[in-house]
């Protein structure tokens, strides 16, 4: 830059609105039931949050985050803040939805969270995805 | 099914429970009664068999509508279920309880031997889960009073660590039974309904009574 000033290379990002459509890639087949999507919102161990994609179209989610998947799952940003969770943008196309406890550490806060998320989304997309190499 | 259940119906409602009381020897009668009523039965043993087996084909598709719990569900509200489902049992030589049991435990080694998607289990949860779930669906503990007869046959995975989760649903309400990877991590049961939600400690006690909150009307 010309002024000589730090610009942090990962933002800063849009604001969000509560329009805003976020993609969760679906690592496992079974969670396409709607029935047992709830287990795509579970935490993994030593996730601060969980992984989503915005500012994209739902087939372009799983090259994004580059994990083997098998489809997309889309929820609204306003569905997501009215379950008092935050979703913090890391990436001009990913974010992460924060306050969701890890099962070890608030079980039923956890589940509940799962079985909330999963009913405010829905399956955009499906197709099996192999991450590259 | 033609009309064998109403011909064994019948046969209920004529007089050989009389004759079978007196210390004559059984009549003509009673004799063609008992003859008919083993022949029915028969034929009621294969229907429900040949039934059984279409329905439960039915269910085997991943995105049939249709599972071993809807075609249990709906031989229950037949008028004549406590029948079939005895005819049922006689048949297959097995409870709904166990055939699901059969299923999750075999679920549970499938996942040991590695599926795709899914971690390996470790052997704590492996053994943990196996012991837990044998014991609450065990015949002895599905044949105490007020014990539904519908099973719902629930998904067998894994968490990100080698534990084992064991979910499931039945209309609006859900059950998780989650089997820790290692002692120090949590074992816990977890239900939710539109009414009430919590988590409890998980043994074959508890899962027994959940499963049959699960269901019950």
């Amino acid at each position: 830059m010309a002024d000589g000033a730090l610009v942090d290379p990962a933002g800063p990002f849009r604001d969000l609105s509560d329009q805003d459509l976020l993609f969760r890639v679906i690592k496992k087949k079974e969670c396409l039931r709607r029935e047992r999507l709830s287990e795509a919102f579970m935490l993994g161990t030593g996730e601060t949050g969980l992984s989503v994609c915005y500012d994209c179209l739902a087939s372009e989610a799983q090259s994004i985050v580059q994990l083997d998947s098998h489809g997309v799952a889309q929820l609204l940003h306003g569905g997501v803040t009215a379950l008092h969770l935050a979703v913090v943008p890391d990436h001009p196309k990913h974010a992460e939805i924060r306050g969701i406890p890890h099962k070890e550490t608030n079980r039923v806060e956890a589940e509940r969270l799962a079985s909330e998320l999963a009913t405010i989304s829905t399956i955009a997309h499906v197709q099996r995805y192999r991450k590259p190499g | 099914m033609a009309a064998q259940p109403n011909t064994l119906c019948g046969l209920g409602t004529s007089s050989p429970t009389r004759s079978s009381r007196s210390s004559e020897p059984p009549s003509e009668e009673l004799r063609d009664s008992l003859e008919k009523l083993q022949d029915s039965l028969e034929q009621l043993k294969t229907d429900v068999q040949q039934a059984s087996l279409k329905l439960l084909e039915l269910s085997t598709p991943p995105d049939s509508s249709f599972s071993g719990g809807d075609v249990l569900q709906a031989l229950r509200e037949m008028k004549w279920s406590g029948g079939v489902l005895k005819v049922y049992e006689m048949t297959y030589g097995i409870t709904p309880a166990s055939r699901v049991s059969s299923q999750i435990i075999s679920a549970i080694d499938q996942l040991k031997a590695g599926k795709e998607d899914e971690v390996v289990p470790t052997d704590f949860a492996y053994m943990t889960a196996c012991a837990v779930i044998q014991s609450a669906y065990s015949r002895e503990a599905q044949t105490a009073r007020n014990v539904p007869r519908i099973m719902p046959e629930p998904w067998v995975t894994t968490d990100d660590v080698g534990g084992i989760r064991v979910l499931w649903n039945f209309g609006s309400r859900k059950l998780r039974a989650n089997f820790g990877a290692r002692p120090e991590l949590q074992t816990y049961l977890y239900y939710e309904s539109n009414s009430e939600l919590n988590a409890e400690p998980l043994d074959a006690e508890l899962l027994k009574r959940r499963l049959t909150w699960l269901t019950e009307r």
